[in-house]
């Protein structure tokens, strides 16, 4: 099978709090060459790194400041300069279904275990390199 | 999860479906919040329930609750993120933020708040999260309702501040209408007499002085006459009666009006137009609009120079569009967005700032446009277009 050499993948990460697992992601992240990790700190910030940087993926709780997460996924669903971006939306609610209807490509409840945070953002990885 | 329901579905589908009612009649959102925080305690069996709201800061606030103390759920702040679980657990005296179940409520597709309960372990249950959702779907609709109706309130206490600034403002024109004119009529009787020596003999320089006055009367009353027209033509009283006109006719009329001012300017006056172009206006009306914008061209457009007065069709040919084109220093894009508007005045030519606006008034009430084409370093060229008559 023929495989390119993959282009870095870039994940943009809004969360407000940085557990474990979010921390094991991030070594995650940086162990690996053709991954890059950033953090934002609030939804505007995240929104206008979106715009800018393009990320593969984001990953953004619901409760987060400034722009709310599910806010944030709409927009980013939205707009169409940005439509190879995957998102994937965090909490501690039940909300898997609001955030499908944002848009959101998974869901995952908090707390997280184990490793599904990483398992989950292979797979949101993994399935872009295959569409690539 | 493989508990059996506490309660049959019949009821519960008729609680909701009451609440819904509830929320969709006209309760203000501080009853539809205690509705909803009712409901979830007694469909989900939940020991505590609380709702919250974020304000503009970001700041979370309870804004109903169940079980919860009304000191504590005032007293309770929080920035609105994920480690709002943690804080409500020392609210709600609960060891886990896993006790909670809470679900967002959404408006405008941005989450405005949460309803959150607390449910010991026994009571989880898929079922239980379905109705925690249909609760907070029916506050979201609510919210939003109360959002709009928020915004619409606004609207209109908006309209009625411009209805008011309206009515003032034609107020204070009554004012000019009718109170004006009583003292200039005394001015202008009193200069009669004075002229004609019917005060004594007049010396040379007090006769100069005397048609010095005459001059600002007249100016004076330009004002005024322009003010009512204004005035008329915002309330409606303005007609017009549009028929076929060669246009021709109207523009040497109107340059014949402008003769003497042009001459005393040393400005030449040119036409080009067909003699069979025919447009659509009150010639009367037109006539005003083309002297005042030629007086206009000759006042800006600097001694020695030419105005051109140009008439053709357009293309498509069902209007055709005059233009007045002067050597003068042009005109900018500022300026060409605003002096149409009323009491917009450039240079200090004098004049009240309304001829260009009640020309724009009129213009439009014959169904045409008047505007200043695109502006060029020098020259300005205003031009009125016009429905076409049909051809004879």
């Amino acid at each position: 099978m023929v495989s390119e050499v993959p282009s870095i993948a870039t994940a943009l990460v809004l969360v407000s709090e940085r557990d474990e697992p979010v921390r094991k992601l991030e070594r995650y992240f940086l162990a690996d060459a053709s991954l890059a990790v950033e953090f934002a700190s609030d939804g505007n910030e995240a929104l206008e790194l979106a715009r800018s940087k393009r990320p593969t993926l984001i990953i953004t709780d619901i409760l987060v400041p400034g722009v709310d997460g599910l806010a944030l996924c709409r927009s980013i669903k939205r707009n169409p300069e940005l439509s190879q971006t995957s998102v994937l939306v965090l909490s501690h609610m039940p909300a898997e279904l609001r955030a499908r209807e944002a848009g959101a490509d998974a869901f995952l409840r908090r707390p997280l275990t184990g490793d599904s945070l990483i398992e989950t953002v292979q797979g949101l990885l993994g399935l872009r390199a295959i569409a690539e | 999860m493989g508990e059996r329901e506490p309660v049959g579905e019949g009821p519960t589908l008729h609680r909701l479906t009451a609440t819904s009612r509830a929320l969709s009649d006209k309760s203000t959102v501080a009853e539809m919040l205690r509705i909803t925080v009712e409901t979830a305690e007694s469909l989900l069996g939940a020991d505590k329930v609380v709702l919250l709201l974020q304000d503009d800061e970001g700041r979370v606030g309870i804004r109903a609750a169940r079980g919860v103390s009304i000191e504590a759920a005032s007293r309770f702040d929080a920035s609105f993120d994920e480690s709002l679980f943690s804080r409500l657990g020392t609210l709600l005296g609960a060891d886990l933020p896993t006790s909670f179940v809470g679900m967002p409520l959404l408006a405008r597709g941005e989450v405005r708040g949460l309803l959150v309960v607390l449910l010991d372990k026994a009571k989880r249950s898929e079922r239980n999260e379905w109705v925690l959702s249909a609760l907070a779907d029916q506050a979201s609709a609510a919210l939003e309702h109360g959002l709009q109706e928020a915004t619409n309130e606004d609207l209109a206490s908006r309209l009625a501040e411009l209805h008011t600034k309206g009515r003032r403002q034609e107020q204070a024109l009554q004012v000019v209408r009718h109170d004006l004119g009583t003292p200039i009529g005394a001015i202008r009787g009193y200069l009669n007499l004075l002229e004609r020596d019917v005060y004594g003999p007049l010396t040379p320089r007090q006769r100069t002085a005397l048609q010095r006055i005459d001059i600002a009367v007249l100016h004076l009353e330009a004002l005024v006459e322009e003010a009512l027209e204004m005035s008329r033509l915002y309330s409606g009283e303005v007609t017009v009666a549009c028929q076929p006109v060669v246009v021709r006719r109207v523009i040497e009329e109107a340059l014949g009006m402008i003769e003497l001012p042009a001459r005393e300017a040393r400005v030449r006056l040119r036409a080009d137009v067909p003699a069979d172009l025919s447009i659509l206006c009150d010639a009367g009306r037109l006539r005003q609009v083309l002297v005042h914008l030629l007086d206009n061209a000759i006042k800006h457009g600097g001694t020695g120079g030419e105005v051109l007065v140009l008439g053709a069709r357009d293309d498509p040919p069902e209007t055709a569009t005059l233009r007045i084109c002067d050597e003068g220093p042009g005109i900018s894009p500022e300026m060409a967005h605003e002096m149409f508007e009323p009491y917009k005045k450039f240079g200090d030519r004098g004049g009240s700032g309304l001829g260009l606006a009640i020309a724009r008034a009129v213009t439009e009430l014959m169904g045409g446009q008047i505007g200043v084409e695109a502006s060029v370093p020098k020259g300005a060229t205003f031009y009125v277009r016009l429905p076409c008559a049909q051809q004879p």
